[in-house]
C-alpha cells in the first residue's frame, strides 16, 4: 500500500512540472506573436534600487477629540488641525499624520498662542523693571518694541521670558551707560562738552556768504597791516576754512547777546546794567 | 533779646557783604564769579591780573568777553534735548575710557576673520574692506564692547 502511494505522488510531481513550465512558454511566445506587442515586458514600475515605500496606517481621531490638556487647557485636534493648515499654507492638515516630535511641537506653539490671547496686559505706566534703581515703564518698552518689529509687535507683555530680558538688556545699556557717567563726569567735563555739541550743532544750521567771508578777510587784512605794515598776508582762498568758522563764531555770538543783561559788580558798591551786543567770542582785551 | 538781634543783623550782613564780593557780573541772571573771572585773567595776562586790579572799564570788557561762554552753557542746557545730551556725554565717556585700553593686533585680526567668515556665511555682496584698513574701527568696536560687557555685568537688573 505504502509503495502505490509514494510511486503515485513521483508521477504526480514529474507531470505538475511541465505543465507550469508550459504556462510560462505560452505566455512569452504570445508576447513575441501578437501584434501590438512591443515585444518587451513593462518595467516602469519596478523600482530595482529604491526601498519599498512603507504603508503607514494612520488612527485618525474625531476633530473634536482632546489630543492633549496643558495647565487645564483643553487642546482639540480640530484646533491642532487648523493650526497645521495655515502654518503650512494647507499642504498638511491632519494632526494626526505628524511624527511625535512635530505633534510636540504644534501643542507647544498652541499652548504659546494660547497664553498670549489670555494674557493681560499691563498699563502703560507700570513699572516693567529697575536698571540700577531706575525704573522703566511698560510704554518705554511698548515703544521701543514697536521700533524694533517695525510695528508688528506693540505690547510687551505679550513677549515671553526670553523675549522681554533681551529687550529689557537693549534698554538697560543707555541706562546703565549713563549712571557710569554721572559717576565719573565732573560738572566742569559735562559743561565743556555740552556746550561743545550745542556750538557745533548751531553751525550746521549757519549758511555763510563769500561776501560775508572777503569782509571779515579784509578787516582783518587791514588790522594787520596797521600793526605790520610788511606783514604777510595769506591769500584768501587758503584761510577760507578759518574765515567761515570765525564768520559763524561772531554771528552766534550776536545772536547770543542779544538783549543780553549784564550786571557788573565794580566793587564800589556801584553795579551796572549793560546791554551790549558787541561783544564776541574772539573780543581782544587789552590788560 | 537786642543782642541775639544785632548779632543776627551782622552774620546777616556779613553774609551778604561775602557773597557781594565773590560775584563779578550776572549775565542773564547767571553768576560769574570772582573766581572764574580771575582764572580767566590768568590765562589772559599771563598771571599778572586779577579782577580786584581792574579799572572799571576793563572789568567791562572782561565780562562781556566772559558772557558768551554763560550764555552757551544757558543755551546748552536749555535746548540740548536730553537724549542728545546723553549721548554726548556717553560718546565722550566712551572716547575717554577706549583710550585708557589697548587691543592687540592678533585680538583684531581674529575679530576680522570672524567676521569675514560670517559675511560669507550669509553670502553677503559688500566689499570686504582689508585688514589693515578696518584695523583701527575693528579694534574700537571690541574695546567699546569689553567696556559695555563690563558695566552690564555688574548692572543691577530686575525684570517684573
Amino acid at each position: 500500500m505504502k509503495k502505490t502511494i509514494l510511486a503515485m505522488g513521483l508521477s504526480l510531481f514529474v507531470l505538475d512540472n511541465p505543465l507550469a513550465a508550459d504556462a510560462l512558454k505560452n505566455s512569452l511566445t504570445n508576447i513575441l506573436n501578437d501584434k501590438n506587442s512591443v515585444g518587451m515586458v513593462n518595467l516602469d514600475n519596478l523600482s530595482i534600487n529604491g526601498k519599498p515605500k512603507p504603508t503607514t496606517h494612520f488612527k485618525k481621531r474625531s476633530p473634536n477629540t482632546i489630543i492633549s490638556t496643558v495647565k487645564g487647557y483643553k487642546i482639540r485636534k480640530k484646533e491642532a488641525d487648523a493650526f497645521l493648515n495655515k502654518v503650512t499654507k494647507g499642504k498638511v492638515k491632519d494632526y494626526d499624520r505628524l511624527p511625535k516630535k512635530q505633534r510636540k511641537m504644534v501643542i507647544k506653539e498652541l499652548v504659546k498662542i494660547h497664553t498670549l490671547k489670555n494674557k493681560k496686559s499691563r498699563p502703560s505706566t507700570a513699572v516693567i523693571a529697575t536698571v540700577n534703581g531706575v525704573k522703566i515703564i511698560k510704554k518705554e518698552a511698548d515703544s521701543f518694541l514697536k521700533k524694533m518689529t517695525s510695528g508688528k509687535v506693540k505690547d510687551f507683555d505679550m513677549l515671553d521670558k526670553k523675549q522681554r530680558k533681551l529687550l529689557i538688556t537693549d534698554l538697560a545699556r543707555p541706562i546703565v551707560l549713563k549712571s557710569e557717567v554721572d559717576m565719573n563726569l565732573t560738572a566742569e567735563e559735562r559743561d565743556g562738552i555740552l556746550r561743545q555739541v550745542w556750538l557745533e550743532k548751531q553751525k550746521s544750521t549757519i549758511d555763510v556768504t563769500n561776501d560775508e567771508m572777503l569782509t571779515l578777510y579784509e578787516e582783518k587784512k587791514a588790522q594787520s597791516l596797521a600793526v605790520n605794515p610788511n606783514a604777510v598776508i595769506p591769500a584768501y582762498l587758503t584761510i577760507g576754512k578759518q574765515l567761515k568758522s570765525e564768520v559763524i563764531e561772531k554771528k552766534i555770538t550776536q545772536k547770543l547777546m542779544k538783549d543780553v543783561k549784564i550786571e557788573i559788580n565794580f566793587g564800589d558798591h556801584s553795579s551796572k546794567d549793560l546791554n551790549s551786543s558787541t561783544a564776541t567770542l574772539d573780543n581782544n582785551i587789552t590788560i | 533779646m537786642k543782642k541775639t538781634l544785632v548779632t543776627l543783623c551782622m552774620v546777616l550782613l556779613l553774609g551778604t557783604t561775602g557773597a557781594m564780593a565773590t560775584t563779578a557780573a550776572t549775565v542773564n541772571g547767571m553768576e560769574i564769579t570772582v573766581d572764574e573771572a580771575n582764572k580767566a585773567l590768568k590765562v589772559l595776562s599771563k598771571g599778572k591780573m586779577t579782577w580786584e586790579k581792574l579799572s572799571k572799564d576793563e572789568k567791562n570788557k572782561l565780562i562781556h568777553m566772559m558772557a558768551p561762554s554763560k550764555l552757551v552753557s544757558e543755551a546748552s542746557k536749555k535746548e540740548l534735548s536730553e537724549k542728545e545730551k546723553g549721548a554726548a556725554l556717553s560718546g565722550f565717556w566712551m572716547q575717554r575710557s577706549m583710550s585708557k585700553m589697548s587691543v592687540s593686533d592678533e585680538t583684531a585680526k581674529a575679530a576680522y576673520e570672524k567676521m569675514k567668515k560670517a559675511a560669507k556665511a550669509a553670502k553677503s555682496k559688500e566689499k570686504i574692506p582689508e585688514f589693515d584698513k578696518a584695523k583701527q574701527s575693528i579694534k574700537m568696536q571690541i574695546a567699546q564692547e569689553e567696556i559695555v560687557g563690563k558695566l552690564m555685568k555688574k548692572a543691577d537688573i530686575k525684570i517684573k
